[in-house]
């Protein structure tokens, strides 16, 4: 599965980056990346997640083959 | 309807471009690149976003303050890239019949889109450093990534 990054995630985790095979919900997505890269874990607990151009819930599903963008708290303005 | 732009915003050109008879007030905010921050001098700014996402967020909490206060027009635009000191990162105009809706309104869509929009800040300071910042922290307090605290 390809993610997507931006903003400070984008300095831990590079922009865009490849994990093994993943079918699951974004909860399990998650706790996956967080065991994977310990260093993001304060970002990635509050960080959205989207496909396209659509925030997902904890609960949805996602596929190996969709591109999926973390997305850290906002700071516009 | 654009809400994400990467060339320069000029507050005059929204006053001038977006006008309605049937409103009585019209309240403009820019958003503007300070000198300093974190006690540093600022050289300038540069944002980031997931646009097609921040083009929807934003067309999304302009279309409830409409609906919300009936307003005349409202409009908002956040530019990305780089924004050097004095300028302009983010305008929103609304207008109403009278100005307590507008000002209400107006200060609604800023606060949701610094809150929601998926937009980022990154402060480049004069002495080289820079730092991503300004998060929304509201999680600490609400336990839900996509539950926010408002000022308006």
């Amino acid at each position: 599965m390809v993610l997507q990054t931006f903003a400070s995630l984008k300095d831990i985790l590079s922009s865009s980056f490849e994990i093994p095979t993943f079918d699951g919900t974004i909860k399990n997505l998650r706790e996956s990346l967080i065991l994977k890269y310990p260093e993001a874990k304060n970002l990635l607990i509050i960080s959205r997640f989207a496909v396209g151009s659509n925030i997902l819930s904890d609960e949805s599903f996602v596929k190996n083959n969709d591109a999926v963008f973390i997305i850290p708290p906002s700071s516009g303005g | 309807m654009q809400y994400i732009s990467e060339t320069d915003l000029f507050p005059a050109d929204f006053l001038k471009d977006w006008r309605d008879n049937t409103a009585g007030a019209v309240v403009l905010f820019s958003g503007e690149t300070r000198i300093d921050s974190n006690n540093k001098k600022v050289d300038y700014l540069f944002y980031e976003a997931h646009a097609p996402l921040a083009e929807k967020y934003i067309s999304d909490i302009i279309e409830s303050a409409k609906n919300k206060w009936q307003l005349a027009f409202a409009h908002g635009v956040h530019r990305i890239g780089k924004v050097s000191v004095g300028e302009c990162a983010v305008i929103v105009i609304t207008a109403s019949k009278h100005r307590k809706e507008a000002y209400a309104a107006n200060q609604y869509i800023i606060d949701r889109i610094k809150h929601e929009a998926p937009i980022w800040k990154c402060e480049y300071y004069t002495d080289g450093a820079h730092v991503w910042g300004g998060n929304c922290n509201c999680f600490e307090k609400t336990k839900d990534v996509t539950k926010h605290i408002y000022e308006y």
